[in-house]
């Protein structure tokens, strides 16, 4: 894992006594809050609909125990014992107290956390793949380059004030997990026929009000290059993006209003003139960070052992868990173990600090102390062995952390809507509530296979559910919360954005018409591995119009 | 005012230190309970109200202050007539933090 050197160690530190000294100021009234509150910003603050919130950076999602553990303690002495894990791998406290903050941000620096630029019109949290360096269909760990960019974007003095929020995703996968088409920059580490590492680029990707796949600006730029590129697009964005009308100030209206060609011919133009030499990573740089990242030191373990199988023939629901939430690993004789946030009725991504203090005491026991986050809100632990798996998977269960279901239908990303937010026209949580109860049994989940529902409690797209092979959003029609459907949408290589389907639905239909458009997919389908989306792009959406709005 | 609110209103807001949802009470103070929030009915009460804002704000103590329409339920209790302003003032639907 990577550690902070000397200048981050005390560059948070000063951040978090520049914070304390704030709060102060402004607890004494020598600040008003007009003044208050984008310092507070600066440091992942907000006002949310019962109490401030605090949003903790995961850079690209990989925690220590030792990390997860402190925010457990911070769960537990300031906040009511809980956290959320959201979309962008990061942590939020729904509970702080303005008072208690500065003492949190101290807390987290303890361990080389902080809240910098997890809020305003900066190169936000740098996302990545939460199996990096472990998948079994990747180039390379994107991680070390998601750091270099992390060091690259803090406190970037050309770029910490943009026309609006930058987010950048990065996969070193085929498949990709990080959603990279719907960031502002998409990075896909590539390897090109002499084995050098390079990326393509996407461009001008982003959910919210006006969804857009993001478009591919360069097919491979090389390593050296990375960083002189990134800032020839941050600048030919800094200076054409709009910043008259909020709505239209992300990256991707800019990349649209000009077409891709013009953009791609713009940033070209600034890369050519640019000192290239004094921006890329100093020498060594890279392997310096490469080092931190070496896979751990994995213990000769035996591949498919026998005490597994048993245990899975003897166990249907240990065995249901390893169907859905271990995945492939590198290394043989290991496995990526998924630990589901999604438990049947429950909150998608909130954990307990309870829950906290169990998974950072099973990383350490089975996974080297690593912790990573993943962007579909769930908990992963990256390099278990085989045959560690049963008990890893006993100590799940009594701590409601064993529920079989990534994937499939009840492990549905959900912001965290109008139950806490501030911006919200209706409520996400209790929606996800009950369409995890409809589709309960496991039998029936398994038999419906992988299908991503997501949510969003309004336009802002927080929940991804642009990306959802079902979206739903939840809108405010006359005071009354009504939720609009979408079909056909993609957060993978495949990316797409979903479409409406018709009028929308109570919170109290939203579940039962989920369940109309699975069994019209289930009858749909020609055989059981053709997927939601398969069958969606072969009927089209009047099908399922049909079965939804038939008898209305 | 940026937009005028029809109906009876009284003030919201949230305590600087704690972030708490507090509504503007008969006494003068600040309290959790909307049922002891001072209710405008009348067109000057409402701007009396309005006008209050700015100075409540120099206080010091609540941030965020901002009027909201109310009705009575039948049990004579005051309701939030707006669903983000009943969410706000009741807290999270669901049952959190003790799964
Ligand atoms: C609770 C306080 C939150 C506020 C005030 C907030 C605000 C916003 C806003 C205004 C946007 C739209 C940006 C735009 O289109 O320019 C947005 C987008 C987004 N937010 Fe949030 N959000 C909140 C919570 C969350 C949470 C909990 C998550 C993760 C679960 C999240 C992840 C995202 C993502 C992934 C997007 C869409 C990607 C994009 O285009 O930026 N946000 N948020
Ligand atoms: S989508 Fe809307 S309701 Fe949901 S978290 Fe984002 S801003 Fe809030």
């Amino acid at each position: 894992m990577y550690v902070y050197d000397d200048f981050d160690e005390k560059f948070v530190r000063e951040r978090a006594a520049q914070f304390r000294d704030q709060v102060e100021r402004r607890l004494s009234g020598q600040l008003s809050e007009a003044h208050f509150r984008p310092l507070r910003l600066m440091n992942g603050v907000y006002l949310q609909l019962h109490a401030y919130m605090l949003r903790v950076a995961v850079p690209y999602g990989t925690l220590s125990s030792k990390q997860m553990r402190q925010l457990a303690m911070i769960a537990t002495k300031y906040d009511k014992g809980y956290g959320h894990f959201t979309t962008r791998q990061n942590i939020q406290f729904n509970w702080p107290k303005l008072k208690d903050l500065p003492d949190i941000l101290d807390d987290l620096a303890d361990v080389g956390m902080h809240a910098i630029q997890t809020s305003g019109n900066c190169i936000r949290n740098v996302t990545s793949d939460q199996w990096a360096g472990v998948a079994a269909d990747e180039v390379t760990d994107p991680r070390p380059y998601a750091e270099l960019m992390r060091q690259w974007s803090s406190l970037h003095p050309e770029f910490s004030y943009l026309p609006r929020k930058f987010k950048i995703a990065i996969t070193g996968a085929s498949s990709d997990r990080a959603a990279i088409a719907f960031h502002d920059i998409g990075i896909q580490v590539l390897k090109n026929d002499n084995g050098e590492i390079g990326f393509a680029v996407y461009v001008g990707g982003g959910l919210g009000r006006t969804p857009m796949v993001g478009k591919k600006i360069r097919d491979f730029i090389s390593l050296e290059d990375l960083l002189p590129y990134l800032v020839a697009i941050l600048r030919a964005y800094n200076l054409e993006g709009r910043r008259d009308n909020k709505y239209k100030a992300r990256i991707k209206i800019l990349v649209h209003e000009t077409g891709i060609d013009e953009f791609k011919a713009k940033v070209e133009k600034i890369f050519d003139g640019l000192e290239k030499e004094k921006l890329r990573a100093p020498a060594g740089e890279i392997e310096r960070i490469q080092g931190f990242f070496a896979l751990p030191d994995y213990a000769s373990a035996e591949a498919n052992p026998e005490s597994l199988s048993k245990a899975r023939s003897e166990n249907p629901a240990f065995d249901a868990w390893v169907n859905r939430n271990v995945a492939e690993h590198k290394q043989a004789g290991y496995a990526i173990a998924n630990i589901s946030l999604k438990p049947i009725a429950g909150i998608p991504g909130d954990a307990t600090s309870e829950q906290m203090n169990l998974v950072a005491d099973l990383a350490e026991t089975y996974s080297f102390s690593e912790i990573r986050v993943s962007h579909e809100q769930n908990l992963v632990l990256a390099h278990v062995k085989e045959t560690d798996l049963f008990e890893l998977w006993q100590a799940l269960v009594p701590a409601g952390l064993a529920t079989a279901n990534i994937g499939a239908i009840t492990d549905m990303i959900t912001c965290p809507g109008l139950d806490y937010c501030a911006l919200a026209t209706a409520r996400s949580i209790p929606v996800a509530q009950k369409i995890s109860e409809k589709f309960a049994d496991q039998k029936r989940q398994e038999e419906i296979g992988d299908l991503k529902v997501k949510i969003s409690g309004c336009i802002n797209a927080c929940g991804h559910h642009h990306a959802g092979h079902i979206g739903i959003l939840g809108l405010n029609k006359k005071g009354e919360e009504y939720y609009q459907i979408t079909l056909g949408g993609s957060g993978d290589q495949a990316a797409a954005v979903g479409e409406i389907l018709g009028p929308g639905f109570s919170g109290d239909d939203v579940a039962g018409a989920i369940d109309t458009l699975v069994n019209r997919y289930v009858e749909l389908r020609n055989e059981t591995s053709e997927t939601f989306l398969e069958v969606v792009k072969r009927v089209g959406l009047e099908p399922f119009k049909e079965a939804l709005y038939a008898d209305h | 005012m940026a937009k005028k609110l029809k109906g009876d209103q009284v003030l919201t807001g949230q305590l600087l230190r704690e972030g708490d949802v507090v509504f503007y009470a008969e006494d003068g103070s600040w309290s959790s309970d909307l049922q002891k929030a001072k209710v405008a009915t009348t067109p000057e009460q409402i701007d009396e109200l309005d006008l209050f804002i700015a100075k409540a704000e120099e206080v010091n103590l609540v941030i965020d202050i901002y009027p909201i329409v109310v009705e009575k339920d039948e049990a004579g209790q005051l309701v939030p007539s707006l669903i983000r302003e009943k969410m706000r003032t009741t807290g999270p639907s669901i049952v959190y933090a003790d799964f």
